[in-house]
C-alpha cells in the first residue's frame, strides 16, 4: 500500500494535517475511523514505513506544504519509526515538525530515546475506541491548535 | 459522519460498555475458577508477570504471543464452539459477527483469540451469539489481531474508504532509491575503511610522530538528493558525503541543514 489521504466532509475552518508512519492497515483503518468522531476535522496521509514517510515528508517541506504533525509507529519495515525520528532530527526544518510516536511498545528505553530524540509525545495504542478518539483529538494539541 | 460511523456509533451506544477489555475478562475469568497467574502462566510460553500485565492492559504482546496465552486461560467454549464458528468482519458496517454453524469451521489463531473474547463477553451480556458487534465497542487490540489476519480487505476497503493510492511513490522508484542509498552506504564504509588504513599506515611510518588519533565521524547521517530537479527526492541514513549538484535549491537547504547538523 502506498499513501493515501482521508478527507472528511469540510468544514470551515482548515483541516489538521497528519502524517502517519504504520505498516499495519488495520491501525490505519482505526485512526481513520476514530478521526471521523473526532473533534477536529482532519486530513490523513498514510505511510507504510519510516522511509516512505520521509520521501513523502521532504517532498512536502520542499513544496512548502508541511503537515502539522506527524505519527510514527516504531515496528515498522525498512526503515523503522525511531531511524525516521533521528533523521528527522537532524534536519532543522523536518524538527519543527511536532511528532507523536505512537506504538503498541511498551518499553522504556524506547519511549526514552523517542524522547530524547525530539518525539513532543509518545502514545501507546489504546485497547478502546474511546481513547483512540480522544488520540485523534489531542493530536490537534500536540500540533498547536 | 460517515454511514459507517453512524451505524457503528449509534451500535455502541448500547454495546459500549458491554465489551470491556481482554485483560479484565481474563482476570475476572481466572479469579471465577480460582486460578493464580503462576498456574495459568505454566500452560503458555509467558511468565505470571506479563499475564499480570495482561489482565492490567499493560502487555506489550505479538499476536502469538497474545493468542498463546489467550488459550492458556483455558476458557470453555460453549457459545461459541470449537470448530463450528464462521466470523464475518463487515468492515463497511464496522462490525463483526459470529455465525455458529453445524459445518466444521476451521480456526486461525486470531479467530481462535477472538471467538475467547467473545465467549466472555458473550456469557455475561445475554445477547444472542449473532448480534453482530461494532468496532468501536470491541477491545482494540482483539479486534487489531482479526483485522490484521485479514490485511488485504482491511487494504481494500481503506483504498475504497479513502480514494485512490497516490501513485507518485512506484516500486521502481523505490528500488531506485534504495540503491541510491546503499552505493552512498558503501561509499561511506569505503572511505572509512580507506581512511583508517591510512591512519595505521601513517603511524607505522613514522613510528617518531605523534600518534595518529583514529576517528570515525559521522559526515552526513541523512543523505537527501534529487536525480533531477523534477525528480523524485531520495532519502537514505548512513555516512558520506552527497555530490548530487542537480537538486533544487529547497531540497539543498535541507540537506545542508542534515550536514550542519552532525
Amino acid at each position: 500500500m502506498k499513501s493515501m489521504t482521508v478527507m472528511q466532509t469540510a468544514l470551515p475552518s482548515k483541516p489538521l494535517d497528519v502524517m502517519v508512519a504504520d505498516d499495519e492497515p488495520s491501525d490505519n483503518l482505526l485512526l481513520a475511523l476514530a478521526a471521523q468522531d473526532a473533534q477536529v476535522e482532519m486530513n490523513f496521509t498514510f505511510a507504510e514505513d519510516g522511509e516512505e514517510l520521509l520521501e513523502l515528508l521532504i517532498d512536502r517541506v520542499a513544496s512548502g506544504n508541511p503537515p502539522d504533525v506527524v505519527v510514527l509507529d516504531i515496528r515498522m519495515p525498512r526503515c523503522n519509526g525511531l531511524e525516521a525520528l533521528e533523521a528527522i532530527s537532524l534536519s532543522a526544518s523536518l524538527r519543527q515538525i511536532p511528532v507523536v510516536m505512537f506504538t503498541t511498545s511498551r518499553r522504556m528505553a524506547d519511549m526514552e530515546l523517542g524522547l530524547s530524540l525530539g518525539a513532543t509525545r509518545f502514545e501507546v495504542k489504546p485497547s478502546s475506541y474511546p481513547e483512540l478518539v480522544a488520540f485523534a483529538n489531542d493530536l490537534a494539541a500536540v500540533a498547536g491548535r | 459522519m460517515s454511514s459507517l460511523q453512524q451505524k457503528s456509533t449509534a451500535q455502541s451506544d448500547s454495546l459500549a460498555h458491554a465489551a470491556p477489555r481482554l485483560g479484565v475478562l481474563l482476570h475476572n475469568f481466572r479469579a471465577e475458577v480460582g486460578e493464580t497467574a503462576k498456574t495459568v502462566s505454566r500452560r503458555c510460553a509467558l511468565g505470571p508477570v506479563e499475564i499480570a500485565q495482561l489482565e492490567l492492559g499493560r502487555a506489550d504482546l505479538t499476536a502469538d504471543e497474545l493468542a498463546d496465552v489467550v488459550a492458556a486461560y483455558a476458557v470453555p467454549r460453549v457459545i461459541f464452539p470449537i470448530g463450528h464458528c464462521r466470523i464475518g468482519v463487515d468492515l463497511g458496517a464496522g462490525t463483526v459477527a459470529v455465525a455458529v454453524t453445524d459445518d466444521e469451521v476451521t480456526e486461525s489463531t486470531a479467530d481462535r483469540s477472538l471467538l475467547v473474547y467473545f465467549e466472555l463477553v458473550f456469557s455475561d451480556s445475554g445477547m444472542a451469539p449473532a448480534t453482530p458487534m461494532p468496532f468501536t465497542a470491541l477491545d482494540l487490540d482483539v479486534l487489531r489481531l482479526v483485522l490484521s489476519s485479514r490485511r488485504n480487505e482491511v487494504n481494500q476497503h481503506l483504498h475504497e474508504m479513502v480514494g485512490p493510492f497516490d501513485e507518485a511513490l512506484d516500486e521502481s522508484a523505490v528500488a531506485h532509491r534504495h540503491l541510491v542509498r546503499n552505493a552512498m552506504l558503501a561509499f561511506a564504509a569505503t572511505a572509512a575503511a580507506i581512511a583508517g588504513s591510512v591512519a595505521v599506515h601513517e603511524a607505522t611510518n613514522h613510528p617518531a610522530a605523534a600518534p595518529v588519533p583514529i576517528e570515525t565521524q559521522i559526515i552526513d547521517a541523512v543523505f537527501i538528493s534529487r536525480d533531477s530537479v523534477d525528480g523524485p527526492i531520495k532519502v537514505g541514513g548512513g555516512g558520506g558525503g552527497s555530490s548530487d549538484t542537480s537538486r533544487s535549491d529547497s531540497v539543498g537547504t535541507l540537506t545542508n541543514e542534515a550536514k550542519d547538523s552532525k
